[in-house]
């Protein structure tokens, strides 16, 4: 349990406190403190909990667990552990150049103003086609993927910045006339993964 | 409208956010990704129901 949804919980029950005061008594909404008793207890208060509540279950969303949470992706979720560094979402996950409990998220969501919101629809519009549509074979990206999220970290750093072979195409990467998987292109590798040997190190 | 329809429709607002608020704590505790769907769709809701409808009884009194 996070602060934050320590203090939703806190909210919540304050809030219920109050309005069953409300609801015995209504009387007290009769005289001006009892007005704003009322107003605080019946929007105020039950608005600021949606608020926090609605920011706490976005930030829960963004979790690696949450997205392994559909069995769709638990092989994608097992390739994070492939032993192999070369397999990319491997060796950010288990070296830990992301967030491990933000894997999934870092990756695929848009380095946008409104990437965040964007990637959220596209949740909610997974988790229709998880209960309601038929689940494709084969998951594959909306779009293919931008170095504009490889960069968004990798901009600036040392290890991408001094590498000649970088060096040499920096401004086709920067445009995405070369794309980052051209060369770095093993990635999840589902299908192979009964072949391959598992990283069953610590990630907590 | 009367003191006494005014209560009712306040113990009703109050039963809406109190059932929206409860839906809502309980989501938060289900690890599952109808989670938030059900906060904001029950939860929310609710709670937009309750509220408005103290708002509307206010307004009207």
């Amino acid at each position: 349990m996070t602060l934050l949804d320590a203090g939703i919980v806190a909210l919540a029950l304050t809030t219920i406190a109050l309005i069953l005061l409300v609801v015995l008594r209504p009387g007290l909404t009769a005289e001006r403190g009892g007005k704003m008793l009322a107003f605080i207890a019946l929007f105020i208060s039950p608005v600021a909990a949606t608020w926090v509540g609605t920011t706490s279950h976005i930030e829960h969303s963004k979790t690696t667990s949450f997205c392994l949470s559909c069995h769709e992706m638990t092989p994608y979720g097992r390739s994070l552990r492939i032993a192999d560094g070369d397999y990319l979402p491997a060796g950010h996950f288990q070296n830990n150049r992301l967030r491990r409990e933000e894997a999934c998220y870092t990756c695929h969501t848009t380095y946008t103003m409104f990437g965040g919101v964007r990637a959220k629809m596209q949740g909610m519009q997974h988790v229709f086609v998880h209960y309601l549509g038929t689940i494709p074979e084969k998951i594959e990206l909306y779009n293919p993927y931008s170095n504009r999220e490889c960069l968004h970290c990798h901009e600036g750093a040392r290890s991408f910045e001094d590498l000649e072979d970088h060096a040499d195409i920096r401004e086709e990467i920067a445009s995405g006339d070369t794309s980052c998987i051209e060369c770095h292109d093993v990635v999840h590798d589902v299908e192979n993964l009964g072949e391959l040997e598992m990283w069953e190190g610590r990630t907590e | 409208m009367n003191a006494e329809s005014l209560y009712k429709r306040l113990q009703l607002s109050g039963v809406l956010v109190v059932a929206g608020l409860i839906v809502e704590v309980v989501t938060l505790y289900w690890a599952h990704p109808l989670a938030f769907v059900a906060f904001i769709v029950l939860g929310g809701t609710l709670v937009a129901a309750g509220t408005l409808l103290y708002l509307y009884s206010i307004v009207s009194h």
